[in-house]
C-alpha cells in the first residue's frame, strides 16, 4: 500500500471529525433528559402550570437537539466498515456485543419513551408520563455506557484471547470487560461531565431570557434545578476525573506524560497549572521541555499516585525502561526497544502460523500459536520503527487538556456562583456580570467537553488498541482520495444540520415558554 | 362471569394496540416544531442509508470476502504485509522523530 501514511491521516481526521460532531449532540442529551425529569418531577407532585410549561419548554429544546444528534453515531460504525476494516474485524465480539446491546437498548428504550414524552401528554397518565421522561434519561445514560464499555477496552484490552485462526479477539470475560476501572471511570466521567453541559447550557440559556427581560419566572426556576443538576454533574466529573488520572497513570503512562509534557519524571512531580512548549523538543535531546510553565509542586504525583512522593514517568523514562520504587530505587521496566521486539517476535510467530496452516501443519500452528501468545501483550508494538512512534502528538494532548482543566475551573466558579445566586442570593442572578457571564459559559462548556475528548482520543496515539494495534495497521487497503472525498462531504453535510439545528433552538428560544404562569406561585 | 371476563381480555389488546396508535398518530398530527424536525430526520437518514451507506461506506470485508474463514485471511495477510520483515533486527533504543 503506497499512501498508507495518507490513508491513515485521512481516515483520522474524518473520524475525528465525526465523532467530535457526534459529541456536540450527545452531552446535551445526557444531562438535559435529566433536568427535564427533575422539572417534570416537580410538576407532578405540585401541578403547578409554571412547571408544566417549564417542563414542556425544556423538552422541545430536547427534541430538537436529540432529532439533530439521532444517527449521527451510525456514521462512526459506516467508517469502521470501510476505513478502519482490519480493526473491525481484529476486534471481534468484544465491540460487537456492546454495540448490540446499545442498537438494542437505543432502540427501544429511547424510541419508544420518547414518543410518550413528545406525544403523551393527554394521552396517558401524569405518572406514566413522568415514568417515560425518567426512562428516556436512564435509556441514553445506558446506551452511552455500552460505547463508553467498548472505548474503555481499546484504551485497556481486558477479558479476551487472540485466536490466530480466526484473526480475532474472543471475549472470555464479559465481566472484566463492562467492570474495567478505565470503563466505570470513563462512563461516570462522561455522563457527569453531560450533567454538567446541560446544566451551564440551561443556565446560559436562562441568563439570556433574563437579559432580554422575559419568562423571568422560568428562568429562575430553570436556574435553580440546572444549577444543582451541574453542581452534581460538577462532582461527579471531578471525582471520575481523579479515577481516570490514576487509571492512565496505571495503563496508559506514556498519555500522561504527553498530557504534561512531561520527558523526565520523578519523584513529588510537579504538574504544569500551564504552560507553553517548546515545539523543538524531541524525546531523547537536551532541550527544555516548555518555553514557559506554571507548575504546582508535587501536583502530579498526588493526582497520579494520591502520594506526595509517587513517581511519575516522563517520556524518556518509559521509552527507555526507567522507574524508581516507592524506596527511591531506581529500577528497570521494560523498554520501548524491549516491547518492540517482543512485537517484532509476536509477528514473526504469526507469520509462522499462517505458513503452517498454508501446509496443513498443525503442530506447527499449535507451536506457532503458543509463541504469539507469549508475546501478543506487544503486538502492536512491532509494527513501530523506533520507540519514539509510540509517542503521541504531544502538543494536541497538552494544550487541549489543559484546555479542559482550565475550561473545567472556570464552569466550576461559574456553577458555585450560580447554585449560591440561586438558593442564596437572588439579586446575584439579576447582575448584569452575572448574566454576560452565564451566557458566555455555554460554548466554554463545549470547548470544554470536545478538549476532553481530543485528550483522551489524541492522547492514546498511534494506538487504536492500546499496545496491541497501531493505526497503520488497523486502517483497510483503500485509496487516499475515497476518503478525502467522504471527508469532505461529511464536512459539508454536518456544517449543514448543524446551521439547522442552531436556527431551530434559535426560532424556538425567541418564541419562548408560554407567559400566562409567570404570576403563578 | 366467565364470558364476561373473556371479552374483557379479548378487548383489552385492541384497546392497547389501538390507544398507541392513536398515540403516534395524534401526536404527529398535532406537531408543530417537530414537523421540520422530522423533514431533517428523514433527510438525514436519506443522506446517510442511501447516499453515503450505498455508495461510499461499503463493509469492505463482506463485500470482498465471501467467508469469515476468507476475511480472517485476508486481515492476517495485510497485518503480516505490514508489520516488520522476518530478518529484521529489534531496533536500538535510539529516538528519532515518528
Amino acid at each position: 500500500m503506497e499512501n498508507l501514511v495518507e490513508v491513515v491521516d485521512w481516515s483520522r481526521w474524518q473520524f475525528a471529525l465525526t465523532a467530535m460532531y457526534h459529541w456536540l449532540f450527545v452531552p446535551l442529551t445526557l444531562g438535559i433528559s435529566v433536568i427535564i425529569g427533575i422539572m417534570e418531577t416537580i410538576y407532578y407532585r405540585t401541578r403547578s402550570r409554571r412547571w408544566l410549561a417549564i417542563t414542556k419548554f425544556w423538552m422541545t429544546l430536547f427534541g430538537i437537539n436529540f432529532a439533530l444528534g439521532v444517527a449521527t453515531g451510525i456514521i462512526l460504525e459506516f467508517e469502521f466498515g470501510t476505513n478502519w476494516s482490519n480493526y473491525s474485524w481484529f476486534v471481534g465480539d468484544i465491540f460487537g456485543a456492546p454495540l448490540a446491546i446499545e442498537g438494542l437498548l437505543a432502540f427501544f428504550m429511547e424510541s419508544t419513551f420518547i414518543a410518550v414524552m413528545f406525544f403523551g401528554w393527554n394521552k396517558v397518565s401524569p405518572r406514566f408520563h413522568l415514568a417515560a421522561t425518567w426512562l428516556t434519561a436512564i435509556g441514553a445514560s445506558i446506551s452511552a455506557l455500552w460505547i463508553l464499555i467498548a472505548n474503555a477496552w481499546m484504551q485497556h484490552p481486558v477479558g479476551m484471547e487472540f485466536d490466530p485462526a480466526q484473526m480475532r479477539n474472543v471475549m472470555d470475560d464479559f465481566w472484566a470487560v463492562v467492570l474495567s476501572p478505565v470503563a466505570i471511570h470513563k462512563f461516570f466521567h462522561a455522563v457527569m461531565s453531560g450533567w454538567v453541559l446541560s446544566g451551564v447550557f440551561v443556565t446560559g440559556i436562562s441568563a439570556w431570557f433574563m437579559l432580554r427581560r422575559r419568562n423571568h419566572a422560568m428562568a429562575i426556576s430553570s436556574i435553580k434545578v440546572a444549577s444543582a443538576v451541574g453542581a452534581i454533574g460538577m462532582l461527579g466529573t471531578l471525582w471520575s476525573g481523579d479515577g481516570s488520572a490514576v487509571d492512565v497513570a496505571r495503563v496508559q503512562p506514556m498519555k500522561l506524560a504527553a498530557m504534561e509534557g512531561l520527558y523526565d519524571g520523578s519523584c513529588g512531580q510537579a504538574i504544569s497549572a500551564f504552560g507553553i512548549l517548546n515545539p523543538d523538543k524531541k524525546p531523547g535531546d537536551d532541550k527544555p521541555a516548555f518555553l514557559f510553565n506554571i507548575s504546582i509542586p508535587a501536583g502530579l504525583s498526588i493526582l497520579a499516585t494520591h502520594s506526595v512522593d509517587g513517581f511519575v514517568p516522563g517520556i524518556n523514562d518509559l521509552i527507555e525502561g526507567r522507574a524508581v520504587t516507592p524506596a527511591g530505587d531506581t529500577v528497570k521496566t521494560e523498554s520501548y526497544a524491549q516491547r518492540i521486539a517482543a512485537g517484532q517476535r509476536a509477528q514473526n510467530a504469526l507469520r509462522r502460523y499462517d505458513a503452517a496452516r498454508k501446509e496443513g501443519d498443525t503442530a506447527a500452528m499449535t507451536q506457532a500459536a503458543a509463541e504469539l501468545k507469549a508475546d501478543f501483550d506487544n503486538f502492536g508494538y512491532g509494527y513501530l520503527q523506533s520507540p519514539a512512534q509510540a509517542v503521541p502528538p504531544v502538543a494536541v494532548t497538552y494544550y487541549a487538556f489543559h484546555i479542559m482543566v482550565i475550561a473545567g475551573g472556570f464552569l466550576c466558579l461559574v456553577l458555585a456562583l450560580t447554585l449560591w445566586g440561586a438558593f442564596r442570593r437572588h439579586d446575584l442572578l439579576t447582575k448584569r456580570w452575572y448574566i454576560l457571564t452565564a451566557i458566555a459559559s455555554i460554548p466554554v462548556v463545549w470547548i470544554c467537553s470536545e478538549a476532553g475528548w481530543v485528550t483522551a482520543e489524541v492522547g492514546r496515539q498511534p494506538w487504536i488498541i492500546e499496545g496491541l494495534m497501531p493505526v497503520q495497521a488497523a486502517v483497510s487497503d483503500i485509496s487516499a482520495a475515497s476518503v478525502q472525498t467522504t471527508f469532505w462531504m461529511f464536512a459539508a453535510v454536518f456544517t449543514a444540520f448543524l446551521a439547522a439545528e442552531i436556527c431551530i433552538m434559535t426560532r424556538q428560544l425567541r418564541k419562548g415558554a408560554e407567559t400566562d404562569f409567570e404570576n403563578e406561585k | 362471569m366467565a364470558k364476561q371476563s373473556d371479552i374483557s381480555d379479548k378487548k383489552r389488546p385492541r384497546n392497547l394496540i389501538r390507544r398507541v396508535a392513536d398515540l403516534y398518530i395524534d401526536g404527529f398530527r398535532s406537531m408543530t416544531v417537530g414537523r421540520s424536525l422530522w423533514a431533517i430526520i428523514l433527510i438525514k437518514l436519506a443522506i446517510l442509508f442511501l447516499v453515503f451507506r450505498l455508495f461510499f461506506f461499503p463493509d469492505l470485508l463482506s463485500r470482498d470476502y465471501p467467508t469469515d474463514e476468507d476475511r480472517a485471511a485476508a486481515v492476517r495477510g495485510q497485518l503480516i504485509d505490514r508489520g516488520s520483515q522476518p530478518d529484521r533486527q529489534p531496533t536500538d533504543n535510539q529516538h528519532s522523530t515518528p
